[in-house]
C-alpha cells in the first residue's frame, strides 16, 4: 500500500510472524517471573502488611497474563545468557524491559486479545514500583 | 486538520532535477503504522509518568485527542453504509468526549481554562497527520482484500489501544490530584469530606471527572478485550464501588483454590495460592488498623500479631514452592482470575490508584466494617486451606530446577531448617544437572523443610483462625449484598463495635 502501509516500518519482520511473537512473549514471561521473585524476596524481608506483597502478586499475575497468551505447546527459549543476566537487574529494570518488549506485539491478532490489558498492567506496575522506591 | 504551510516534495519539484540540491521536507513522512506506533509509545510514557499535577491539562486535551482518533477511524476505507456496529465504541467515545468538551468550555471552576497536555497534543497531531495521509491514499487501498482488511483492523486496534491507555492515565491523574487536595487540606487544618465511591480521593471537583473518564476507559477497554462483541452485548462492568465486591471475591477465591487443590496442581499455582493467602493476611492487618482507628473494631492484643505471623508463614511457604517453578509456567485461568479479583477488591479499599492509603483514609471507606468482617472470615477459613496445601508437600514426585534446589538445600542445612547429615560436604544436586539446567527430584533437606514449613503454616493459620473467630463473623451472604453498605453485622460477636452512623447501637462489644 506504499506510504499507507499501516504497519510500522521500523518493526522487525518477525513480529507479525507467530514464532517471533511467541518468543517475545516468552521473554516477557521470563522477565516478569524474575521481577515477581525479586519483589517477593524484598517483601519477605519486610512486614507482613508491606505493599511489596501486593506489588509482587501484581507482577506475578502479569506474568500469568503474558504466559496465558502463549500457545499451549509453546516451550520457553532456553537462553542461558538471558536467564543468568536477569538476576543482576532490578525489578524496575525487568518491568521496563518487559514493557518495551510489548511494543511491537500485534495486538489486533485474535490470540493477543488481552494484550492491551497487559500493557496497561505493566505501565501501572512500573509506576507503582517507582513509587515504592525501586 | 490544521493547514500545514511547510514545503512538501511537490513544492520543490524543480530541485529534484538539480544535481546539487537535495530536496528537503519537514513534513511528517512516516507511514500510518509508524504514526500509530508513536501514539502508542507516547501513551505508555504518559501512563508511566503521570501524576496529580497533570490532571487539568490531560482533561483539557482528552476531547481533541478523541476527535482526532475518530477522524482517523472515519478516514479508514471500507466503512459499511449505515450504522456499523464495529464503529459504535468510537462513536460512543466521541460523544462522551464531546460532552466533556462542552462542560469544559467557558468553565471557571476546576480545571478551568488553561494549558493542554503537550504529550497528548503530540498524539492528537500525529493522529490528524495519519488521517490526512490515509485520506490521500485511501482510494489505492484494496480494503476488500484480506491482507488490507487485516491491516485496517490492526489500525483500529492501535487507535483504540492508544485511547484506552490515555483514558486510564487521565483517571490515574484525577485520583492523584484528589489525593493531593486531601493532603493539602489536612495539612492546612481544613475539614475534608472524602468521597464515598470509586476512591476516597475522588473529591470535588475531580470526582465528577473520575466518573466520566471511567466510562470512557471502560468503553475503550471493552472494545479491546474482545474487540467489540462484549461492548455490543452490553455486558455490565461490576461497579467499582460495589460494597459486596470483597465478599464475593473472597468467596470465589475460596471455591477456586479448593477446586484447584483437589487436582494435581503445578507448583506455580501453589505459589499463587500461598502468596494470595499472604496478601489476604497483610490486607486484613491494614483493614484491622483502619477499623480500629474508625472505632469499628476493638482488636485484642493477639489479633494483629496472629495474622502477621500467619502472613509471614504463608509467604515463607510460597517462597519454597517458588523454587520449584519454571518461568512461563501457566497458571490455572479461573484461579488466576480469582486471585486478581481478590487483589483488586482489597486495593479498592486499601489503595488509592497505586499508593497504599493511610489507615485514617481507609477508615472513611464505605463498607469498611463489612470488608473487615469478610476478611477476618477468610483468615478464619485459611486454617483448613493450609492443611490442604500441606498435603501437597508430601508428594514424592515433586521436582524443580537443579540450581535453585541446590542453593535451597545448602541454605536449609546451614540455617538448621533441615537435619544436618553425618558426613560433611554433601553434594545435594549434581553439578552436571545444574549445568544442564535439568529438573531434579527434591533433595532431602528441601523436601524436609518444605514439609516442616507447611506444618508451621498450618499451625500459624490455625492460631490466626481462632483469634479471628473471636472477633466475630456474620453470614457472608448478607455481607455480599450490594445494599449492605457500611452497616455493622447484625450477628456480630466480640470485638466488633457498631459504627457511629447507626444510632443507638454504639455499645462496645470488645472484651
Amino acid at each position: 500500500m506504499g506510504q499507507t502501509d499501516l504497519q510500522p516500518k521500523g518493526t522487525p519482520v518477525d513480529t507479525l510472524n507467530a514464532d517471533g511473537t511467541w518468543d517475545r512473549l516468552g521473554t516477557i514471561a521470563q522477565l516478569l517471573h524474575q521481577a515477581a521473585t525479586q519483589v517477593w524476596t524484598d517483601a519477605d524481608a519486610a512486614a507482613a502488611d508491606s505493599p511489596l506483597h501486593d506489588l509482587g502478586l501484581g507482577v506475578y499475575l502479569a506474568h500469568s497474563r503474558a504466559s496465558a497468551l502463549l500457545p499451549n505447546d509453546y516451550e520457553l527459549p532456553e537462553d542461558v545468557d538471558l536467564l543468568a543476566d536477569l538476576e543482576e537487574r532490578t525489578p524496575l529494570q525487568l518491568l521496563t524491559e518487559a514493557e518495551e518488549l510489548t511494543r511491537p506485539l500485534p495486538l489486533h491478532q485474535p490470540d493477543l486479545v488481552h494484550g492491551s490489558q497487559l500493557v496497561v498492567d505493566l505501565c501501572d506496575l512500573i509506576r507503582e514500583a517507582r513509587g515504592l522506591g525501586y | 486538520m490544521a493547514t500545514d504551510l511547510r514545503p512538501a516534495f511537490a513544492d520543490i519539484d524543480e530541485e529534484l532535477f538539480d544535481v546539487d540540491q537535495i530536496p528537503m521536507t519537514s513534513r511528517d513522512v512516516r507511514s500510518v503504522g509508524e504514526m500509530l506506533f508513536d501514539v502508542d509509545y507516547l501513551a505508555r510514557q504518559l501512563l508511566m509518568d503521570v501524576g496529580g499535577d497533570d490532571a487539568g491539562t490531560l482533561l483539557r486535551s482528552w476531547p481533541t485527542l478523541v476527535a482526532a482518533a475518530e477522524d482517523l477511524w472515519a478516514s479508514l476505507p471500507g466503512r459499511r453504509p449505515g450504522v456499523d456496529e464495529r464503529d459504535r465504541p468510537i462513536t460512543s467515545l466521541s460523544a462522551q468526549a464531546a460532552t466533556i468538551e462542552a462542560s469544559l468550555t467557558g468553565r471557571k471552576a476546576w480545571p478551568g481554562q488553561g494549558p493542554t497536555n503537550p504529550r497528548v497534543d503530540q498524539m492528537t497531531q500525529t493522529l490528524l497527520n495519519a488521517a490526512a495521509l490515509v485520506r490521500r491514499y485511501s482510494a489505492e487501498i484494496p480494503h476488500e482484500q484480506t491482507e488490507a482488511h487485516r491491516d485496517l483492523e490492526a489500525a483500529r486496534t492501535r487507535i483504540m489501544h492508544g485511547l484506552y491507555l490515555t483514558a486510564h492515565a487521565v483517571n490515574v491523574a484525577l485520583h492523584d490530584n484528589g489525593r493531593d487536595r486531601v493532603t493539602d487540606d489536612r495539612e492546612s487544618g481544613r475539614r475534608v469530606q472524602l468521597a464515598q465511591h470509586h476512591s476516597p480521593y475522588a473529591v470535588a471537583p475531580t470526582g465528577v471527572w473520575v466518573d466520566r473518564m471511567a466510562v470512557c476507559e471502560n468503553t475503550a477497554r471493552n472494545y479491546l478485550s474482545d474487540r467489540f462483541a462484549q461492548a455490543l452485548t452490553g455486558e455490565a462492568m461490576r461497579p467499582v464501588d460495589d460494597p459486596g465486591r470483597l465478599a464475593q471475591a473472597l468467596a470465589n477465591w475460596d471455591i477456586q483454590s479448593h477446586r484447584a487443590l483437589a487436582r494435581h496442581l503445578q507448583p506455580s499455582n501453589i505459589v499463587l495460592i500461598t502468596r494470595t493467602q499472604g496478601l489476604i493476611a497483610g490486607a486484613s492487618m491494614v483493614l484491622v488498623h483502619a477499623a480500629a482507628s474508625a472505632g469499628v473494631l476493638e482488636p485484642s492484643d493477639r489479633l494483629v500479631p496472629a495474622i502477621a505471623d500467619a502472613g509471614r508463614s504463608w509467604n515463607n511457604l510460597a517462597s519454597r514452592w517458588g523454587d520449584l517453578v519454571l518461568p512461563g509456567t501457566r497458571l490455572e485461568g479461573p484461579l488466576a482470575r480469582a486471585a486478581a479479583e481478590v487483589r483488586a477488591a482489597y486495593r479498592q479499599l486499601t489503595h488509592d490508584s497505586t499508593t497504599l492509603a493511610t489507615p485514617e483514609i481507609i477508615a472513611t471507606r464505605p463498607g469498611l466494617a463489612n470488608a473487615m468482617m469478610v476478611s477476618l472470615r477468610a483468615i478464619e477459613a485459611s486454617s483448613e486451606l493450609a492443611h490442604v496445601v500441606a498435603e501437597k508437600a508430601d508428594n514424592p514426585n515433586l521436582t524443580g530446577p537443579a540450581r535453585a534446589l541446590s542453593r535451597r538445600a545448602h541454605n536449609d542445612i546451614e540455617s538448621g531448617q533441615a537435619k544436618r547429615p553425618a558426613e560433611e560436604d554433601v553434594v545435594w544436586v549434581s553439578p552436571s544437572d545444574i549445568l544442564a539446567k535439568r529438573r531434579v527430584a527434591l533433595p532431602r533437606p528441601v523436601a524436609e523443610a518444605l514439609r516442616t514449613t507447611s506444618v508451621s503454616t498450618a499451625v500459624a493459620a490455625g492460631v490466626a483462625s481462632r483469634v479471628a473467630d473471636l472477633h466475630g463473623w456474620q453470614d457472608p451472604l448478607s455481607v455480599a449484598s450490594p445494599t449492605a453498605g457500611s452497616g455493622c453485622p447484625s450477628r456480630g460477636r466480640a470485638g466488633l463495635v457498631a459504627p457511629p452512623s447507626v444510632p443507638g447501637t454504639g455499645r462496645h462489644l470488645g472484651r
